[in-house]
């Protein structure tokens, strides 16, 4: 199915029908996407057990990790046709970062500190890079279209971190006010937190505080 | 007292963070080969207008 993001009405559409495409179904292409990461490295893991070098493993996940954050970051922004440079600079940003998570490793690997269930662990938990690389990207891109209001609410059933509460928004606020699911908390994004986004409803007596709280506080 | 797990230990020399940047392509070669791709569709689209293919 061909998509796009409808940054007007705030909205995923399949551009064959012209027909909302719901918040769960990009969940559900995320969570494919992340988990055929998983199983990617997993078969990289296996090869490195079966004897191959630790630089191989290495190159081999720094490529196809970068590939599937590519690819969130593209769904992030309703397809490839609408990533644009910038988003394409901080999806660059976050995927340096796995790389050198990826460094890290190679070093521990290479040392022998790891037992062979923590390699794997961590190895595995590589694969989050997918969906902080979807939240970030889709954090920036609404902001740059001018969608400036968000509310972060936490999944049923208590999946998320001991940090996720804090970062879980009651009501709809400033955009910038909103921390990216998987950014400094100990699940790393493993979590169903959700992000909505909408553009601001006026009049919103919240948001207009807010900024001017905000102003305020710059000012002074 | 449990015995430890044993260690593993991963054959060669690990690949520095900068070693690793040599061996992937940047995402900004995207962009370039996106905005070859539009030029390219840009210039068929006037070979078409102009009836030359």
């Amino acid at each position: 199915m061909a998509m796009g993001f409808d940054y007007r009405d705030g909205v995923y559409r399949d551009l064959a029908t012209g027909e909302d495409v719901s918040q769960e179904e990009i969940q559900r292409l995320l969570n494919q996407e992340w988990r055929a990461m998983e199983s990617v490295i997993a078969g990289h893991f296996a090869a490195l057990l079966a004897g191959g070098s630790v630089a191989s493993f290495q190159t081999a996940m720094a490529r196809d990790l970068r590939d599937s954050m590519l690819r969130a970051g593209a769904l992030a922004a309703g397809g490839t046709a609408q990533l644009s440079p910038r988003d394409l600079a901080t999806a660059e940003a976050l995927a340096n970062r796995a790389v050198r998570s990826l460094a890290t490793l190679g070093r521990q690997l290479a040392s022998g500190k790891l037992t062979q269930a923590q390699a794997a662990t961590k190895a595995a938990n590589l694969a989050l890079y997918t969906r902080q690389g979807f939240h970030r990207g889709q954090l920036l891109q609404r902001t740059e279209a001018g969608v400036l209001e968000a509310r972060r609410t936490l999944a049923g059933g208590a999946r998320h971190c001991l940090s996720c509460p804090a970062y879980e928004t009651r009501d709809w606020v400033p955009v910038d006010d909103v921390v990216a699911i998987g950014d400094a908390c100990e699940c790393g994004g493993r979590c169903l937190c959700i992000v909505t986004y909408r553009k601001p409803q006026l009049p919103n007596q919240n948001l207009i505080e807010a900024v001017t709280e905000r102003q305020l506080a710059i000012e002074n | 007292m449990a015995e430890q797990p044993e260690k593993f230990q991963a054959n060669g020399e690990p690949l520095s963070y900068s070693q690793l940047l040599d061996r992937v392509e940047p995402f900004t070669r995207f962009a370039a080969l996106r905005a070859a791709r539009a030029a390219r569709s840009a210039r068929l689209r006037e070979l078409l207008a102009a009836r030359r293919i």
